[in-house]
């Protein structure tokens, strides 16, 4: 192609070259989609696989007492945040409830990785 | 006699020597040092490339002499043979792998080692954000033709738009080696802006309510699709365009190495000692192209703002397109990530991240970001690889 192009030219190059880059973008988008049909055939068996284990091992009862505990330390672990929060010990509040929020995301990765972000920004 | 010998003194230091122009190239070396170091501007570029740009217009130091050749005729042989009668200056030797394409390939390499492909793969439509991230370094192009820059030189300012240093170096060296410094000036410094020139324009093209959109968790990515996928797509590729396989065959290397686990050595070479070393020749012989002659020029200026149009499009054009899936998708794809689409990996999808979490503070788009900021990677070396295509050789 000569060295000065009209802008026709230019016009003609932009739209060709968009569309190019376009198809090439959703043959690889395509391309994905059939890597992810093969590759989950074999990941479906695996799963069912892993649920007949867990059916069969009886770690139900186990589970329940950790959670109990666990429980018992959260409060107490809330209820020292609050006490430093707002610079008093912990005899001196009266927490009444501690309601769990149906979060997606839980609130303290939340602010954790909003700090590495905004570190990095 | 001690005045003649102050004399032939003075007149050999370079002082005597020095251009108005080259004082001014020392003083923006000078201004740019000053960013790098003090404000942390990309520093791991900017330093490099300031410095070069000094050694490069200190006169009469001649870092960048090209080496002088003249043919003789072999006294035993009688055939015409190169002799080199003077050798060139350090700089001139190290820019080599700039002017034929060896470093940014290199680099790609690096960034390949350090790109996690996952959220692409995880979720394939977002692919098509990276495509529309590469309408600025188009509109660009049409625009540097408005303003009379000839066709290779107009592609050249266009991939500043691509928002990808090693593509645009690549490309550059390719079409228009003259244009070097002042176009990896500019797209080295708009990469570094990229927080402040984004955010307005992802906020004047979108909506609260579309800002506030929470995306689906990204499904987990299995290894065998993460091996897979760089070889693919080096082949996919290379063969629909072959003038791209340099950058995407290096940065999909890159990637295999990191994803195949069995070759951690290369892989962590790859994206640090590899990457450093040719990152400081990079930075430093693509400063050293910036003498006065061509870099003190209107065309320079008329580069940089160019290259400012050449990013909002681009950002826009992804924004645009974001829109464009938000409909079709029924709500499903928060606008805001259309904007990493420009690549400049990972700032421009943590600018996404950034915006989104203003708008809705539980929001959390860096990794739906990361999908667009990888295939604008691979959309500008598709792009590059074109415009080689129309205007290489």
């Amino acid at each position: 192609m000569a060295e000065r192009v009209t802008l026709l030219d230019s016009l003609i190059i932009t739209v060709f070259s968009m569309a190019v880059v376009f198809v090439v973008l959703i043959a690889i988008a395509f391309l994905i989609r059939v890597l992810k049909a093969v590759s989950t055939d074999e990941k479906k068996e695996e799963t069912s696989k892993q649920e007949v284990k867990v059916q069969t091992s009886p770690i139900t009862q186990e589970k329940e007492v950790v959670q109990v505990e666990d429980e018992e330390e959260l409060v107490a672990v809330i209820s020292a945040a609050i006490a430093a929060s707002l610079g008093v010990s912990i005899p001196e509040i009266n927490i009444r409830t501690i309601r769990r929020l149906n979060e997606p995301v839980n609130s303290w990765a939340q602010v954790a990785r909003t700090e590495q972000i905004m570190k990095r920004l | 006699m001690l005045i003649d010998i102050l004399k032939s003194f003075t007149e050999s230091t370079g002082l005597a020597e020095i251009t108005i122009g080259q004082a001014i190239m020392i003083l923006i070396a000078f201004v740019l040092l000053y960013l790098a170091i003090k404000k942390e501007f990309e520093p791991l570029l900017l330093v490099p490339i300031a410095f070069g740009m000094l050694l490069a217009n200190l006169p009469l130091a001649g870092l960048m002499n090209e080496p002088v050749v003249e043919i003789v005729t072999d006294p035993e042989t009688g055939e015409l043979v190169q002799q080199t009668k003077e050798y060139g200056g350090l700089l001139y030797y190290l820019y080599q792998g700039v002017k034929l394409g060896i470093y940014p390939p290199l680099i790609f390499l690096g960034v390949g080692a350090m790109t996690d492909f996952g959220p692409l793969i995880a979720n394939p439509s977002s692919i098509l954000l990276g495509a529309a991230g590469q309408l600025g370094i188009f509109i660009t192009f049409i625009g540097a033709v408005l303003l009379g820059f000839t066709g290779p030189e107009a592609a050249s300012i266009g991939i500043i738009g691509g928002a990808d240093g090693p593509t645009a170096l690549y490309l550059t060296t390719k079409l228009a080696p003259h244009l070097l410094g002042p176009i990896a000036v500019a797209a080295y410094s708009y990469m570094a802006l990229v927080p402040i020139i984004q955010p307005p324009i992802m906020k004047a093209l979108t909506t609260e309510k579309e800002r506030k959109v929470m995306m689906k968790q990204l499904r987990p990515v299995s290894k065998r699709e993460k091996i897979i996928f760089p070889i693919m797509i080096t082949v996919v590729v290379s063969l629909l365009l072959p003038s791209a396989a340099p950058l995407v065959g290096m940065l999909m290397l890159g990637n295999l190495m990191r994803e195949c686990g069995v070759v951690d050595r290369l892989s962590d070479t790859a994206q640090n000692a590899l990457m450093n070393i040719v990152t400081i020749f990079l930075g430093l012989t693509v400063g050293a192209t910036t003498n006065a002659e061509t870099f003190l020029t209107w065309r320079t200026i008329s580069i940089i703002a160019l290259g400012l149009v050449a990013f909002s499009i681009g950002t826009a054009g992804g924004v645009l397109f974001g829109k464009i899936m938000y409909k079709v998708t029924g709500g499903k794809i928060n606008p805001l990530i259309g904007s990493a689409g420009v690549s400049a990996v990972p700032m421009a999808a943590r600018v996404s991240q950034k915006v989104g979490q203003e708008a809705n503070p539980r929001n959390f788009l860096l990794m739906h970001a990361m999908g667009p900021n990888v295939a604008g990677v691979i959309g500008s070396a598709v792009a590059a690889g074109l415009l080689l295509n129309f205007f290489g050789g």
